[in-house]
């Protein structure tokens, strides 16, 4: 009967720890995440809806390298690194694709794709990702318990929506910011530029090359949208632009000014990567520029819309761009998965 | 006599009463005088200007090629951005009274924008002035805050430096019967092209807090008064110091009041 009663005791204790181990408890304190931001960048503007912590940045990254976004979706076997390359500066490394690379987003507050359609936040464009792009399941990422419990640190929820993923992936993005380059070396007087960086730099910032106004630094864009003369008379719904998307003939032709930054690793260039290297680019600009109605009014340079650049412009020009590239960021083992 | 003596006293005692109760009421009287009039000088108000846009009479209207110019030129506007500082308003008494004070309009983002500026002395104005652009002391980089906007107002330090005073942007056709449609951009920037403008108006501070002044800016006067500006001519001025001198002078009657609430 003793012994009964002792190896009853014994299998009670048992099942309890099992039922212990079984029902986890998980915390929610997140700790606040402080982004560094590079000198002479304006301040990122915030959303206090989704403050940044440690936990919804290690939560969003490892949901941007997984492909369980998409699991059950069109985008199936994708994950956003997929098309989102870090050493392409977050852009994308896929023969003739052309995706907007994923760096300084979290100053964005005007146009977000290519064509413009999607307005609003950082978190409103990951929304948008997460339901229409991948159309994310989240039961199924409710079903892992590891993203059971980095939700729950990171939001203090069990029960996740859309919203949570599309909050959690917007703080990752925020954290990716390229300041670092040389340019930046350059401007705050830690090292010099080369004589042909410097003759490029000219062109860039000046009517030269009248680069600088859509192209603003530090960001080096406006986030605006703009036709800058790729086609006269674009027949490809593709290449409308925000026509495509509000039907305003005066919006014919616009697209998003995509970033310089890290530009010698984003190609192809162009909404429809239709440029292979910045030497086409540049001689796009010079040469090639079309005139249409909705031709942005910029474009008009000292009375014509080519730059005509000499050769050696046109090297300098490049030279410039180059010092655009910021290792650091490229190889920031923060970024990775 | 001892009962005159204090009657005397008592006499004297109430004249003295007398004598102090009227400083008193006088001294009361200048003190509340004085308290009355240092809350009014210490009081301060308010003015609120509201900004609309339009081309000789019709309200402006973004991207359309609709608007003739006085030099004949058929146009448009996409960009219409430009600072106003240093507002001032003029007291007889007092002379130029300044409000300190900058702000950024983006015509196109928005239509109408209304700007505050309090701490004013409440005492009545017959003159507004300000500047389009920035005075030299607030037209260097790291003057203003390091926004996103500022930062799309900037002037490259290898063309001279400090912000764009005003962006007016759009396409145009030299004429009517013109077939060919270019883009123009007149930017104004540097200390040669600040505007100053100068406007009549009345503005009575003294029995309310808060005044409101409707001004609106007619886009063809920037082409029009001394100089008659043909877009053709060159449709990009930004460095031209010749030409940006121009549309400053011509922007010094761009506005008017339109009412004062």
């Amino acid at each position: 009967m003793g012994r009964m009663f002792l190896l009853s005791l014994v299998l009670i204790n048992l099942l309890l720890i099992s039922c212990k181990k079984d029902k986890q408890v998980y915390t929610y304190s997140p700790t606040p995440y402080q982004l560094e931001i590079p000198e002479g960048f304006p301040q990122m503007p915030t959303n206090p809806n989704n403050p940044l912590t440690k936990e919804g940045v290690e939560l969003g990254k490892r949901l941007y390298y997984d492909v369980i976004l998409s699991e059950g979706g069109p985008q199936a076997g994708n994950s956003c690194a997929t098309c989102h390359v870090q050493s392409r500066s977050f852009a994308d490394n896929s023969p003739g694709v052309s995706v907007l690379p994923h760096v300084n987003l979290g100053w964005g507050t005007k146009h977000w794709l290519w064509n413009g359609s999607k307005q609003g936040t950082l978190e409103d464009i990951m929304m948008f990702e997460v339901e229409d792009f991948f159309q994310v399941d989240v039961s199924r990422l409710m079903q892992d318990t590891t993203y059971q419990r980095m939700f729950y640190k990171a939001f203090g929820k069990k029960e996740i929506t859309s919203k949570e993923v599309a909050y959690a992936l917007a703080q990752f993005v925020r954290t990716l910011i390229s300041g670092n380059s040389k340019y930046d070396k350059y401007k705050r007087g830690e090292i010099d530029l080369t004589p042909s960086e410097k003759r490029g730099m000219a062109i860039f910032f000046s009517e030269r090359g009248d680069c600088f106004h859509c192209h603003v630094p530090p960001l080096f864009t406006d986030f605006d949208m703009h036709n800058i003369g790729l086609d006269s008379m674009p027949a490809d719904p593709e290449d409308w632009g925000l026509f495509a998307v509000t039907g305003d003939s005066a919006d014919l032709g616009k697209f998003r000014t995509p970033t310089l930054r890290n530009v010698a690793l984003t190609g192809p260039y162009m909404h429809d990567g239709r440029f292979q290297t910045l030497d086409e680019v540049i001689d796009f600009y010079s040469e090639g520029v079309k005139n249409s109605p909705t031709l942005d009014p910029i474009m008009n340079h000292n009375g014509g819309i080519h730059l005509n650049l000499t050769p050696q412009e046109k090297e300098d020009l490049k030279a410039f761009l180059l010092t655009l590239t910021d290792e650091e960021f490229l190889n920031n083992p923060a970024y990775r998965p | 006599m001892a009962k005159k003596r204090i009657f005397n006293v008592e006499k004297g005692n109430v004249m003295q009463v007398g004598k102090i109760s009227f400083a008193i009421i006088v001294m009361l009287l200048v003190f509340s005088s004085c308290r009355k009039k240092t809350e009014a000088e210490g009081s301060k108000g308010a003015l609120a200007i509201n900004v609309t846009y339009s081309v000789d009479g019709q309200s402006l209207e973004f991207d359309r090629m609709q608007y003739v110019n006085s030099a004949g030129n058929v146009y448009s506007v996409t960009r219409l951005q430009y600072y106003i500082s240093h507002v001032a308003l003029f007291n007889k008494k007092k002379g130029w009274i300044l409000i300190d004070t900058f702000f950024l309009f983006d015509a196109r983002r928005y239509p109408t924008q209304k700007i505050i500026m309090g701490n004013l002395p409440l005492l009545t104005y017959d003159s507004l002035r300000f500047y389009i652009g920035l005075p030299p002391s607030l037209n260097h980089h790291d003057s203003l805050p390091n926004t996103l906007e500022n930062q799309e107002m900037i002037w490259p330090e290898m063309m001279g430096g400090g912000f764009h005073f005003l962006k007016l942007e759009g396409k145009f056709k030299e004429a009517d019967t013109s077939s060919t449609i270019s883009g123009y951009a007149m930017h104004l920037g540097t200390n040669v092209a600040l505007v100053t403008v100068k406007l009549p108006v009345n503005i009575d501070l003294t029995g309310r807090l808060v005044a409101e002044v409707n001004m609106d800016m007619n886009v063809n006067e920037w082409f029009r008064n001394p100089y008659v500006y043909n877009l053709a001519e060159k449709p990009y001025i930004m460095g031209d110091t010749l030409r940006m001198q121009k549309i400053a002078s011509n922007g010094q009657d761009v506005f008017t009041i339109v009412g004062v609430n």
